[in-house]
């Protein structure tokens, strides 16, 4: 599903030498949920960055393999990346994710304008999926034709989550999604967000800081841990990685 | 791309406050650009309409485009007269069919009056050689039992609201100002209403030549001559046969003798005379005012670009605050080209709501505005189609406009190639 290999990566203009990531190997099988965890600036959203396939780790001294469904994001031309992000990944941000201007509904639709491919994987239609999924989000009907930023953040990030679920995406990727959410609508949307993605077999990554979620997953990953690059940089938190893991 | 255009839309139409006045300053500029074609080209098509079936305009020496200006569209007046004489000398030219004589200089309420001879409603035609047709009535009789009547233009009729029996007196001088001198010893009668040509002839009152030189009996050096008083009546005793006339419109029996014929207006001996062709003149006048129309459509060529630059500075000004938007959508599949497309076509969407809202508002102004350009200039816009030229415009507005779109979605593809998913503000 997800396997990275010897992949090195340093944000163009950075000192010659000095790489953010530096990962071995990573792999992570198809319908798993994993956590990712790490502290600020270890390089968790460039990670998420080049699963998605926003970034490739080239030209040199960037290099190595990630690659997703078998894909090497780096062999494809830009157009073709877009394409099959819009095609395979869903993604879900800290906040701050639904377009102001359209309604709760077109928020969510927007993979399917995007991704034919998305669309004809909705059953019912894309309209019929996304009501479906905003009902199971706890979204009802009453609210989706509401302007996005009508809603509370709490029901903002569960719109975007309908929206990363839409098509059912081999790859949902969250980066930090519950951070802006209070203990209890933080609890009720892992739940959401876990069930959902359980039941139409979408690989989670889940990224956060937030060490009280990892419980829930599959599987726990700790960058500093996995990141050679900063192992020297961040030596309690590599105890607390489940070293290396893989599925 | 069907996808973005929706998305283009909605964005644009969330910042519709900002994005409002663009559109307007892009309207106005629009509406003077196709609004300032509208009127050169009428004017062009009104002064080449006023006169056809005319081979030569003669009258004193002066410059060619003046004196088609004052004897065929009445603007300004004449230096200097011509003899009666000389007119027969010219039209007793075997190559000469007709002369109509023209006697300008007074007025009726700022519309000028024209005296001529019968033959001018024969003679006279305009636009694609169209003959005048009275509407109302007949034409002056040219009697001396007629020598008070009149026959009105159909914008003075209308404008003033005169009928047939309507008694009118004429005023010495172009002046509509109490200064003038009222010839009201002498008044008129209206016994016909032309029909609309949409040249000068509608705002021109018709007289007969004699009726002309009765007025002016009892007058020297453009005021009455003090003790003496010609009744009305009276006048018709006297020789009414004029002795001098502004212009005269002149016919050949072949046009292909046009050249003699003006140089022998040229060669005439007794006095200074010169004879124009209508069409000739016509060109002298476009390239004279041409330099002047190229002024005012660069200026507003340029007001134009002045407002499709505010449009760029709106949109990118708004940029830094859409970064999140343009990383949303590159999450959900679009690429940096569709980022750019978004912009451009948000750009697009600005100028062409404003090119059509401009486009609107100068067929409107032409419409509210053409009754009082047809009274006050004798120059009909056509509310009608749009020319090639405005098509032109038009669209020359819209290309810069996508054109400008572009500043900013170039500008937005670079951020969101650099942002990727996570804008680094």
């Amino acid at each position: 599903m997800i396997e990275i290999r010897d992949l090195r990566f340093a944000w163009p203009g950075s000192p010659a030498g000095t790489l953010l990531l530096d990962i071995g190997t990573l792999e992570v099988a198809a319908g798993r949920s994993v956590f990712l965890h790490g502290p600020s600036g270890c390089g968790k959203s460039t990670l998420l960055a080049l699963l998605a396939g926003v970034l490739v780790a080239r030209p040199a001294p960037n290099a190595g393999r990630v690659a997703l469904l078998g894909q090497d994001w780096a062999a494809l031309p830009a157009a073709r990346r877009d394409a099959r992000r819009a095609d395979h990944v869903g993604v879900i941000f800290q906040q701050f994710n639904l377009l102001p201007y359209l309604s709760v509904l077109g928020n969510v639709l927007l993979p399917a304008r995007f991704s034919a491919h998305r669309a004809a994987r909705c059953t019912g239609g894309p309209p019929a999926a996304a009501r479906e999924l905003l009902e199971r989000m706890g979204l009802p009907a009453a609210l989706h034709d509401r302007r996005a930023l009508a809603l509370s953040v709490g029901q903002q990030q569960r719109v975007a989550a309908a929206r990363a679920l839409l098509g059912a995406p081999e790859l949902v990727i969250a980066d930090e999604p519950t951070s802006a959410l209070d203990a209890a609508r933080r609890d009720d949307f892992m739940t959401l967000l876990l069930e959902a993605c359980a039941a139409r077999g979408s690989t989670l990554v889940f990224v956060s800081h937030d060490e009280r979620l990892a419980g829930r997953f599959d599987e726990r990953l700790s960058l500093p841990a996995l990141n050679r690059a900063r192992a020297d940089t961040d030596a309690t938190a590599t105890e607390t990685a489940t070293a290396g893991a893989s599925a | 791309m069907k996808a973005l255009l929706g998305i283009a839309a909605a964005s644009a139409w969330n910042r519709r406050g900002t994005l409002a006045l663009v559109v307007l300053s892009i309207a106005l500029a629009t509406a003077l650009l196709l609004a300032l074609e509208r009127l050169r080209t009428d004017i062009r098509s009104s002064f080449s309409q006023a006169v056809s079936g005319t081979d030569l305009v003669i009258g004193a020496r002066t410059g060619p485009v003046q004196l088609m200006l004052y004897a065929v569209f009445r603007v300004g007046g004449a230096t200097n007269q011509i003899s009666m004489d000389g007119v027969r000398a010219v039209a007793a030219h075997r190559a000469v069919a007709w002369v109509v004589p023209l006697a300008l200089g007074d007025s009726h309420r700022g519309f000028p009056v024209l005296g001529t001879s019968t033959e001018y409603f024969q003679r006279f035609l305009y636009g694609e050689r169209q003959p005048l047709v009275l509407a109302q009535g007949r034409a002056f009789a040219g009697t001396l039992d007629g020598l008070y009547e009149a026959v009105l233009g159909a914008e003075v009729a209308d404008a003033l609201g005169y009928g047939l029996g309507q008694r009118i007196t004429l005023t010495h001088g172009l002046q509509a100002s109490g200064l003038a001198a009222e010839h009201a010893d002498k008044p008129f009668t209206v016994v016909g209403v032309l029909a609309r040509t949409g040249t000068p002839v509608d705002r021109t009152v018709h007289v007969s030549l004699q009726a002309i030189e009765a007025i002016h009996l009892d007058w020297a050096g453009g005021a009455p001559i003090p003790g003496l008083a010609i009744p009305a009546e009276a006048a018709r005793k006297f020789d009414l046969e004029p002795k001098a006339v502004t212009a005269a419109l002149v016919g050949l029996k072949n046009r292909v003798a046009v050249f003699n014929v003006q140089r022998f207006v040229a060669d005439y001996e007794a006095e200074p005379l010169l004879a124009v062709l209508p069409g000739v003149a016509l060109d002298e006048l476009w390239q004279a005012v041409g330099l002047g129309e190229r002024a005012l459509l660069a200026l507003s060529g340029l007001v134009a670009l002045v407002s499709l630059a505010g449009l760029v500075a709106v949109v990118l000004a708004g940029l830094n605050e859409r970064r999140r938007e343009l990383a949303v959508l590159r999450a959900v599949g679009a690429g940096p080209r569709h980022v750019l497309a978004l912009l451009a076509l948000e750009g697009a969407l600005v100028t062409g709501a404003g090119a059509l809202l401009g486009a609107a508002a100068a067929a409107a102004a032409v419409v509210a505005t053409q009754p009082w350009v047809q009274q006050s200039f004798g120059i009909t816009l056509q509310p009608g189609a749009p020319t090639a030229a405005q098509w032109a415009l038009f669209g020359a507005v819209l290309a810069a406009g996508m054109l400008a779109s572009l500043v900013p979605g170039w500008r937005a593809y670079r951020l969101s190639l650099a942002d990727g998913l996570s804008p680094r503000l």
